[in-house]
């Protein structure tokens, strides 16, 4: 995996759980903000998917590369689900409740992907 | 906008839907947990076939239980929420079932030296931070929740 993706990803999905958190608290419905930054944390999951199946090779030899790939392309749904979710939700609070679920749980995601990566 | 006032627009008679309010975002948790459970066994039950691995089987049992329970929940009617309430019972009862055998046999949970033998249940769902034992109490919170404004009470 390529750090530097990697650290941009984190910082994106961090800025959209923490901003998603905010609006949720608020009480506010999506804006156009969030979906910038919930585009921008989605192009940097499409090229973390890219790059990670370029550079599978270099993992290690234990590593269950399905498994990984499977990660990386679940990876890929949860924005949209979460995105279309938030927008459909704009009455109330919880739509972007869902995008804080969702940034929430690709954080973790990405942590175990790393965690495949480096083999344990 | 406040869960106190969505409640006082509810009508006493008719049970809350268990997916308005909060419960959206109960709906969203459990639909990760379908898709990384389903996800995850799919891929090491295809891997290791035709080898028949307990932690994959269980992953597997959860996957569903996962997959029943976000649906039942994002339905919201008087059946779903019945559905839910079994699905998530069992659910709490899989993880501690689970997460006691997984200390208690350890030898059962580890298969043919691949990476990663566990199950999303093994250990209370430490592999996943707890969230595993913590989202079936959390999920029968908010069933009672919903139920009893339905109650009337």
């Amino acid at each position: 995996m390529l750090v530097p993706l990697t650290v941009v990803l984190v910082v994106l999905l961090a800025a959209l759980a923490g901003y998603a958190a905010y609006l949720t608290i608020a009480g506010r419905a999506m804006d156009n903000p969030m979906f910038y930054l919930a585009c921008a944390a989605e192009f940097a999951i499409i090229a973390q998917l890219v790059v990670g199946i370029m550079r599978i090779g270099d993992s290690p030899g234990h590593m269950s590369q399905g498994l990984f790939v499977a990660y990386l392309a679940g990876l890929v749904l949860v924005v949209p689900v979460a995105g279309f979710w938030g927008i459909a939700e704009r009455t109330t609070r919880w739509g972007t409740g869902v995008v804080l679920v969702g940034a929430l749980g690709l954080l973790v995601m990405v942590g175990r992907l790393l965690q495949l990566w480096n083999g344990s | 906008m406040s869960m106190a006032r969505s409640s006082m627009s509810t009508p006493a008679s008719s049970p809350t839907p268990t997916n308005t309010g909060p419960g959206r975002m109960l709906v969203a948790v459990y639909g990760l947990f379908a898709l990384a459970a389903t996800g995850r066994s799919v891929m090491q039950i295809a891997q290791t076939w035709p080898d028949q691995h307990l932690p994959y089987w269980l992953s597997a049992l959860a996957a569903v239980v996962y997959c029943v329970a976000t649906v039942a929940l994002a339905r919201g009617d008087r059946t779903s929420a019945r559905i839910a309430l079994g699905t998530i019972s069992f659910e709490l009862f899989g993880v501690i079932a689970v997460g006691i055998w997984s200390y208690a046999d350890k030898a059962a949970f580890v298969a043919a030296g691949q990476a990663g033998d566990t199950t999303v249940w093994s250990k209370f769902g430490q592999g996943y931070g707890y969230v595993p034992l913590i989202l079936p109490i959390v999920g029968l919170w908010w069933l009672r929740r919903t139920g009893r404004r339905a109650a009337g009470a």
